[in-house]
């Protein structure tokens, strides 16, 4: 079997050069690159050419179950299943369901959202090749990364790209 | 094994056997293994709350007592069971004695165990009534700090023992022809224990017997000597009156044959129509601190018990002068010289009061209070006489005995003793030692003497006495008593005595050497009595109806023989400006047999609504006079003994008249009682038994915390208690209606639930509520409700399901006063329920607000959100506290025993609803017969103010009683739109148009 | 308000209108710098006095606890609660507690969505005491009721009684209400530390850091494709947590508006509540702030203008909270209902006037100060006016609850409350678990979003610097 291929690895010194790079690296048609920043730059997105995430659906869906599902079990509950006389109020009274029903979609949605992003950015994962970068600890402090995957076709003409851009300390990595 | 004549013939297997009653050896020993040391006596030191936590003696009591039915026949009221079925109540007839009556009383008994008292409705004299002590008595006998065994100089002895001391001591007496043996008794009304006492007097010539009572009724006895030459005692007939004038007297309340009174006084103030406002009745009180009976009046003038004598002297001289009333010439005389009227009202007073009487010659009544000189009585006699109301609102009956009970008999008792005349004494019942008239120094007397007292507690006498015996309670024991009227009972025993305790009839048996039990020896007194021919027969009917038919007196015409009054009219003292001193029975311990009943220490007093204890009444001026308030102590001086005590400000009181309620303070008493109270006796003397002058009155150093229920008096002009007078009524029919804050129709945002079965309501008479709180005892009695003490008490978190709002109106100084019954309205749109989270709190299908204990988790919030403050939250293990064996005997067991964290109210009696809803089921009926319930409070109510039913049912006492609710009907905060199940029919009072202004 | 008109209104420089103030002063105005800044505090060595102030703090949580069981063994007895006040000191601390816990999530949440760059320092530290608020609070429904061991009756769950919750009780949606908004503040919070745990990871020293905070950074590694999603996330939680901390004091505040006491029964509970709330969160958060960057030297983060600002809107939100206090009166007279107008006559003059007294003037003439620029801009002033508007908030709930219960409809059971020391021992108790609880985040957690700080600062903007290849990348979008 081949030898596991590795990951190449270097870092920019402000948003702007990275988003050159990205924008290069984008415009080469190369694909499989991220980048890795200390904060989110802003329209890093666009130069990298990511496609809109699909979280917003999964709250929608998630939420839409809270509404209704509170609201039916409410109805059933105090309607259906044990209907009581309270305070000579009708038994089934929708107008009281509302507060409930409320904290429930919100409940739902706010579970939606945050298993949601962990399941699109399929987090946690405790370890990832570009970690070894000697000084990846800077990827959360001050620099601003890119990273190109063993799988990218045009992986030699990428190193070349980031290289032209002056990018510092260029490593391969083991994965 | 004698046969039951009535219960069928599996009913003897429930009787036990005659060995256990009577006393064996080996019965005495199971008793004392019953109760171990410590769960029977108080550990010392112990706190009232220890007390309450103290769990009870050991089960076997429970065990045993369950099936302690005595061994005689008695009687089940209801028409003969073929058994005792358990869970099934059975009621049997018995009566109390109770005032210088005795109250017919139905006992509700389960499996074996009396659980609740109701009234008699066949009894003249509790006409299905209770009063606050009937109620209480089934807690007294559960008591377990009663005297459980024989003391010989505090050691414990059996009553074997006992008994053969008893014998020898008889035996000694009888061979010295009793010399230097005396009985001390209280004022008794038992044919047997009578004869008992004549043939003791038979076997011992040289015996004497006295009578004292606290409470004694010998003025009205003396009234009536000089005023007919004969001693009589007056029965009242107020329903037949229009106009009543009552002198320092609570008649409604305490005096007399009280419950009779107050419905005879319902009698005439209902009103079926509006027109019927023409024919109320009139009630004038002249009194010196507000009672029952001062509250309920339409005109009431608060002046000194000193000044009474002087107004009613005068009043009968303006009778004779202006009113052609005729008078004997002397008398005459000396009401001239001796009327006194202290100001201007105090006279228009007369004038008008005189008319309003002459113009009822025949329909009015005229009673004097109990603690008013003799005179007085006299006079107010001759004025029924003269005005012709003798045979119509009030009958004469010759006195039950000739013997005299006031202190004059405990002073030549003392001198007897002192002059060695008298050397061994036996007290039947009663507390001399703590009760006596102070310049009787009776204490000092007995402790020199060899003494037996025959008592249910250990009590201050029982504590210095040779020997202390154990009395059965009256629930425990045979006996009979005559009313007012002249009616017998026989007192019928419930429940074989707890403590092998023995009757006063017994032990007066023993001593006299006569053989047989108590139940033998009632038996033979009426089958020598009325009842010789046929008695068997009688003899169960009188058990089953609770009294014996013909009994009653026949009124004997008495004619005026005035004698002596003259001199006594002169011989009245008139009141001085200074401070006097009246002395009443205390609410919760009434002369201090009660003082160690928790439900009577809880209980708010009817007007100043302080519960655990007494106070100083004094009026608001002379509260700034004395520059004291709620609370603050006052040093109460009257020569012959000082006493320091808290005051309450009370509105209506006569100006420097302080008013001391007997009975607290006990010095020797169980654990409920303990440090409860002032002793107030050491102010009282044979000379100022019923008030006296002269006193000196200062703020003395301390205050006390007072435990009060109500704080707040003013209605803040709020449309919560709806009076008028029948005037405007008749002028206007909607004059209440028109009160209404809020007049066009309330509307409801969804449908209304509806209520096609039942529909259970209450209509509250305000107009027939006087307020005398006999309804909140019943109501604790019948729904297990804890007591609490008096620290939570001052926390306001008293637990009484039923409480009477009392409110005043006009001056500080001298108010009206109104009374208003307050418990869970049952609103059909109730707002305690929508705010439940667990729904523990919903509606029945039958409209009752259902609070369901074992689904609440105590959130507050239906507290918080019911307007009228009426349920109330378990803050600690109450009913954990207060229970002892002896308790849960007590309890009744068709209602839960609330534990910590719940919140309660009143359920509308649901228990009683539905047990007549089961027993309908079972005849086949598809709803409750017409009034076949009736809720505690209104089963216990003396003026019938209270009526419970189904408002469904056109027939229903409730739904007649609402004829009138268009005009007189009104729910409580009506605009709130909460539709309570209650309905006040507004208060009508009936003025005197010369008074008005007064 | 839109976006720009609210920049406008609180987020201007006072020496140049037309440009905005630096976020972040100094020689902190770098990348490593504001790392460096935060990861010191947790880096550090214990430092004395945050571990006197730790064992003060776990002193008074002990006293808590120690409250706690003896209420529970043995009953509500020991509150001076009444027949008729059933509620006092155990609600008025909840709905206090739940008040402050309102600030973080407005913070973090609606100055988000208006975009409030000032937001990013303080929005950690306030959204933390948002929680630890939250949970102080919930104590108190919890132990309020008088059989806690059946709490659990409150939720839907299948019982033997075959028996639901009461959905029309307010307090049923006040369960549900508090519980969401904990849970979801929990999860939102979290959600922003990842990133700034993942930056003391690759900081860390000592194997047990790098391992604790690994997990907590659940292996984040800034990835753009996650930063995409993440940003997303956030957006939607701000956008959740809007409304639901809106709903959460209204809500709470239905508790006493749809109830039938006079001072209860009140439509203009909800927006007072949720001003009140906000009210005393920013408050709080002032005076907690004032101390921590004295305490970490933070000046350069939390400069100035972030204090002046939570200033603003504290004047902003007390005047309407004074307002509403003379609306209830108004109202009161206006309806012409004589239980209304007592229950409001009986608020100012009657027994309880001291407490209404007492919040007045804490909660609305304290706050005038900030009228001033030289008073908002005061280090002392403005911990002075935060600790009184604290106070104040505490009485108001105290005013709403006791008043109007001690005295409603039927004078006969008008009765007087007073506070039992258990009473007091339990509120001073939460005192203790939320500080504890804030000095232990203090220590180990950052105090300030570092990601975010960041995020605001100019150099963080790819167009920041002028090169000549910036016309180049123009193009390059084009």
């Amino acid at each position: 079997m081949p030898e596991p291929k590795p990951t190449l690895v270097c870092y920019f010194d402000t948003p702007a050069d990275l988003f050159h790079a990205c924008e290069k690296l984008r415009d080469t048609g190369i694909k499989h690159f991220d980048a890795h920043t200390p904060f989110p730059v802003h329209g890093l997105e666009k130069a990298m050419g990511l496609k809109p995430t699909k979280l917003p659906w999964i709250v929608l869906a998630c939420g839409t179950t809270g509404l209704f599902g509170a609201t039916l079990m409410q109805w059933w509950m105090s309607g259906v299943d044990y209907p009581i006389n309270i305070s000579g109020k009708p038994a089934a009274a929708f107008q009281a369901f509302v507060p409930l029903s409320f904290e429930v979609t919100i409940l739902l949605s706010a579970f939606g959202c945050f298993f949601g992003l962990w399941g699109l950015t399929k987090l946690p994962k405790f370890y990832d090749p570009v970690m070894k970068h000697p000084s990846w600890h800077r990827a959360t402090d001050d620099k601003f990364f890119v990273s190109i995957e063993p799988a990218e076709p045009k992986f030699e003409e990428a190193r070349k790209i980031l290289e032209s851009l002056g990018a510092h300390e260029m490593v391969e990595v083991e994965p | 094994m004698r046969r039951l004549p009535i219960l069928g013939s599996s009913g003897k297997q429930y009787w036990r056997s005659l060995g256990e009653l009577q006393g064996s050896a080996e019965f005495e020993a199971s008793l004392a293994n019953e109760f171990p040391e410590g769960a029977t006596e108080a550990p010392s030191g112990v706190s009232r709350r220890n007390f309450l936590s103290i769990l009870g003696a050991s089960a076997a009591l429970a065990t045993l007592a369950g099936c302690r039915r005595p061994e005689e026949k008695i009687l089940p009221y209801a028409k003969a069971p073929e058994e005792v079925i358990p869970g099934n109540a059975l009621y049997f007839a018995t009566a109390l004695p109770f005032a210088g009556t005795a109250l017919g009383l139905l006992v509700e008994s389960h499996e074996g165990r009396p659980t609740k008292i109701e009234g008699n409705p066949r009894h003249p004299d509790s006409l299905g009534a209770t009063n606050l002590y009937a109620q209480a008595t089934v807690l007294d006998l559960y008591d377990p700090d009663r005297s459980q065994h024989p003391l010989e100089r505090g050691e414990k002895r059996t009553w074997a023992e006992a008994s053969t001391f008893l014998a020898s001591f008889g035996q000694g007496l009888r061979t010295s022809g009793g010399k230097g043996f005396a009985v001390l008794t209280g004022a008794h009304r038992s044919p047997t224990l009578a004869k008992q006492l004549a043939k003791l007097q038979e076997v011992l010539p040289q015996a004497k017997v006295y009578a004292y009572e606290p409470l004694s009724r010998q003025n009205v006895r003396e009234g009536a000597k000089l005023a007919f030459g004969k001693l009589l005692e007056p029965v009242r007939d107020v329903a037949k009156a229009r106009v009543i004038a009552a002198f320092d007297s609570d008649f409604l309340a305490l005096e007399g044959s009280a419950i009779k009174h107050a419905r005879g006084f319902a009698e005439t103030r209902k009103l079926d129509q509006v027109q019927d406002a023409k024919n109320l009745s009139r009630l004038y009180v002249v009194e010196s601190s507000m009672t029952v009976t001062g509250g309920a009046a339409d005109h009431r003038l608060r002046m000194k018990s000193g000044e009474v004598a002087g107004f009613v002297f005068a009043l009968a001289h303006e009778l004779a002068q202006s009113h052609g009333i005729t008078l004997d010439g002397d008398v005459l005389a000396s009401l001239g010289a001796a009327k006194t009227t202290n100001g201007d009202k105090a006279a228009a007073w007369v004038k008008a009061l005189a008319k309003d009487l002459a113009a009822n010659k025949g329909q009015s009544l005229l009673l004097a209070g109990e603690r008013q000189p003799a005179s007085v009585h006299a006079v107010v006699n001759l004025l029924n006489l003269a005005l012709g109301n003798v045979g119509a609102t009030v009958k004469f009956v010759p006195a039950f005995d000739e013997a005299s009970d006031g202190p004059e008999s405990l002073l030549a008792l003392t001198k007897a003793i002192d002059a060695k005349d008298v050397e061994t004494l036996l007290v039947l019942g009663g507390n001399p030692v703590f009760d006596a008239p102070a310049d009787a120094e009776f204490a000092r007397a007995f402790g020199s003497l060899m003494t037996i007292h025959v008592g249910t507690h250990v009590n201050e006498t029982a504590a210095v006495a040779t020997w202390h015996l154990n009395q059965a309670h009256y629930l425990e024991s045979w006996g009979d008593v005559v009313a007012e009227d002249g009616t017998a009972s026989i007192i019928q025993p419930l429940i074989a005595p707890l403590y092998g305790g023995k009757s006063d009839i017994e032990v007066v048996a023993a001593v006299a050497g006569i053989q047989g039990s108590g139940y033998e020896l009632v038996r033979a007194t009426w089958k020598a009595g009325l009842l010789d021919v046929d008695f068997e027969r009688k003899w169960r009917r009188a058990l089953h109806d609770g009294f014996i038919d013909g009994t009653a007196h026949r009124d004997v015409l008495p004619e005026a023989s005035t004698a002596d009054l003259g001199a006594a009219i002169k011989a009245t003292k008139a009141a001085d400006d200074g401070f006097e001193v009246t002395f009443a029975p205390d609410v919760h311990a009434y002369d201090g047999r009660f003082a160690n009943n928790g439900w009577l220490q809880e209980l708010p007093d009817p007007i100043y609504k302080l519960t655990w204890g007494n106070a100083a009444l004094i009026s608001p001026a002379t509260a700034r006079e004395l520059n004291v308030t709620d609370g603050e102590h006052v040093t109460v001086d009257v020569g012959s003994g000082r006493v320091s005590l808290p005051v309450i400000v009370a509105p209506g009181q006569a100006d420097r008249s302080v008013a001391l309620a007997i009975g607290q303070g006990r010095r020797q008493v169980g654990r409920v009682g303990k440090d409860i109270g002032v002793d107030v006796f050491p102010l009282r003397t044979s000379a100022g038994f019923g008030f006296v002058s002269g006193a000196t009155v200062s703020k003395g150093p301390g205050t006390t915390n007072l435990p009060r229920t109500q704080e707040h008096f003013q209605m803040e002009g709020r449309q919560l208690v709806r009076e008028t007078t029948s005037e405007e009524l008749l002028a206007d029919a909607q004059v209440i209606r028109k009160m209404d804050p809020i007049s066009p129709p309330l509307l409801s945002l969804w449908h209304d639930w509806e209520y096609k079965g039942h529909r259970w309501g209450m209509a509250v008479d305000l107009s027939t509520c006087i307020g005398c709180a006999v309804c909140v005892v019943a109501c604790q009695a019948e729904n297990n409700i804890p007591v609490v003490g008096p620290d939570q008490v001052l926390l306001s978190r008293e637990m009484h399901w039923l409480r009477i709002d009392r409110y005043f109106e006009g001056t500080q100084d001298d108010p009206v006063s109104v009374s208003q019954p307050m418990t869970c309205q049952h609103c059909e749109n109730a707002p305690c329920e929508q705010v439940c989270p667990v729904a523990a709190t919903t509606h029945g299908p039958e409209g009752l607000n259902d609070m369901v204990y074992n689904r609440c988790i105590g959130t507050k919030y239906c507290g918080n959100n019911c307007p009228y403050k009426v349920r109330r939250f378990n803050y600690f293990n109450f009913s954990k506290r207060e229970i002892t064996e002896q308790r849960k005997m007590q309890y009744n067991p068709d209602v839960t025993v609330r534990t910590r964290g719940v919140m309660e109210k009143c359920s509308f009696c649901v228990q009683r609803i539905n047990e007549a809803k089961i027993a309908a089921k079972r005849e086949g009926l598809d709803r409750v017969p017409t009034d076949n319930v009736v809720s505690a409070c209104a089963q216990a109510c003396p003026t019938g103010a209270i009526t419970f039913g189904d408002l469904n049912d056109p027939n229903s006492t409730v739904v007649k009683k609402l004829s009138l609710q268009n005009e007189l009907g009104y729910r409580l905060l009506d605009f709130l739109n909460v539709r309570p199940r209650i309905t006040y029919l507004a208060k009508i009072r009936n003025l005197n148009p010369e008074l008005e202004s007064a | 308000m839109s976006a720009a008109s609210a920049q406008y209104a609180i987020d201007i420089d006072e020496r140049d209108p037309s440009k905005r103030a630096p976020l972040v002063l100094g020689q902190d105005a770098s990348f490593p710098a504001v790392t460096d800044r935060v990861a010191k505090i947790v880096e550090e060595k214990t430092p004395r006095t945050w571990l006197l102030f730790l064992a003060l703090a776990v002193s008074l949580a002990l006293v808590l606890a120690g409250s706690l069981a003896k209420l529970v063994w043995d009953g509500l007895g020991l509150w001076g609660l009444n027949n008729g006040v059933f509620w006092a000191w155990d609600i008025t601390g909840f709905v206090f507690w739940i008040g402050i816990g309102h600030a973080g999530t407005l913070i973090s949440a609606i100055l988000f969505l208006l975009r409030q760059k000032w937001r990013t320092s303080i929005n950690r530290a306030a959204e933390a005491m948002t929680i630890f608020a939250v949970l102080a609070a919930l104590i108190y429904p919890t132990f309020h009721v008088g059989r806690v061991w059946l709490l659990y009756w409150v939720f839907p769950l299948p019982n033997q009684m075959s028996m639901w919750p009461n959905f029309k009780s307010p307090l049923l949606w006040d369960v549900f209400a508090v519980s969401t908004y904990a849970t979801v503040s929990v999860l939102f919070w979290f959600v922003g530390l990842v990133p700034d745990f993942a930056t003391l990871r690759d900081r860390a020293k000592t194997k047990t850091r790098a391992i604790v905070y690994g997990i907590l950074s659940l292996g984040w590694r800034g990835s753009h494709r996650h930063w995409l999603t993440y940003e997303k996330a956030y957006l939607i939680f701000a956008g959740l947590s809007t409304p639901l901390v809106l709903s959460v004091h209204t809500i709470v505040s239905f508790d006493f508006a749809t109830s039938i006491i006079p001072g209860w029964h009140t439509t203009i509970f909800p927006p007072y509540f949720v001003a009140g709330a906000v009210f005393s969160g920013f408050a709080m958060v002032v005076t907690l702030m004032v101390i921590c960057r004295k305490a970490f030297g933070l000046e350069n983060l939390l400069t100035i203008r972030h204090l002046e600002n939570m200033n603003k809107i504290i004047l902003a939100t007390g005047s309407m909270v004074g307002y509403a206090y003379g609306m209830e009166f108004f109202i009161a007279w206006y309806s012409g209902n004589e239980y209304e107008r007592f229950a409001f006559i009986n608020r100012a003059f009657g027994p309880y006037a001291w407490a209404y007294w007492s919040m007045i003037s804490c909660n609305v003439l304290a706050p005038q100060l900030f009228w001033f620029k030289k008073l908002r801009r005061s280090i002392p002033v403005m911990f002075a006016v935060g600790i009184f508007v604290n106070i104040g908030m505490w009485f108001e709930r105290f005013v709403i609850i006791v008043t109007s219960l001690h005295r409603d409809y039927l004078p006969s059971s008008w009765s007087y409350f007073r506070p039992s020391i258990w009473d007091i021992s339990l509120f001073v108790g939460t005192f203790g678990l939320f500080f504890t609880l804030f000095l232990l985040f203090v220590r180990f957690f950052p105090v300030i979003a570092i990601a975010e700080v960041k995020g605001v600062m100019p150099e963080a903007d790819p167009h920041h610097h002028p090169e000549a290849d910036h016309a180049a990348t123009e193009a390059a979008h084009a």
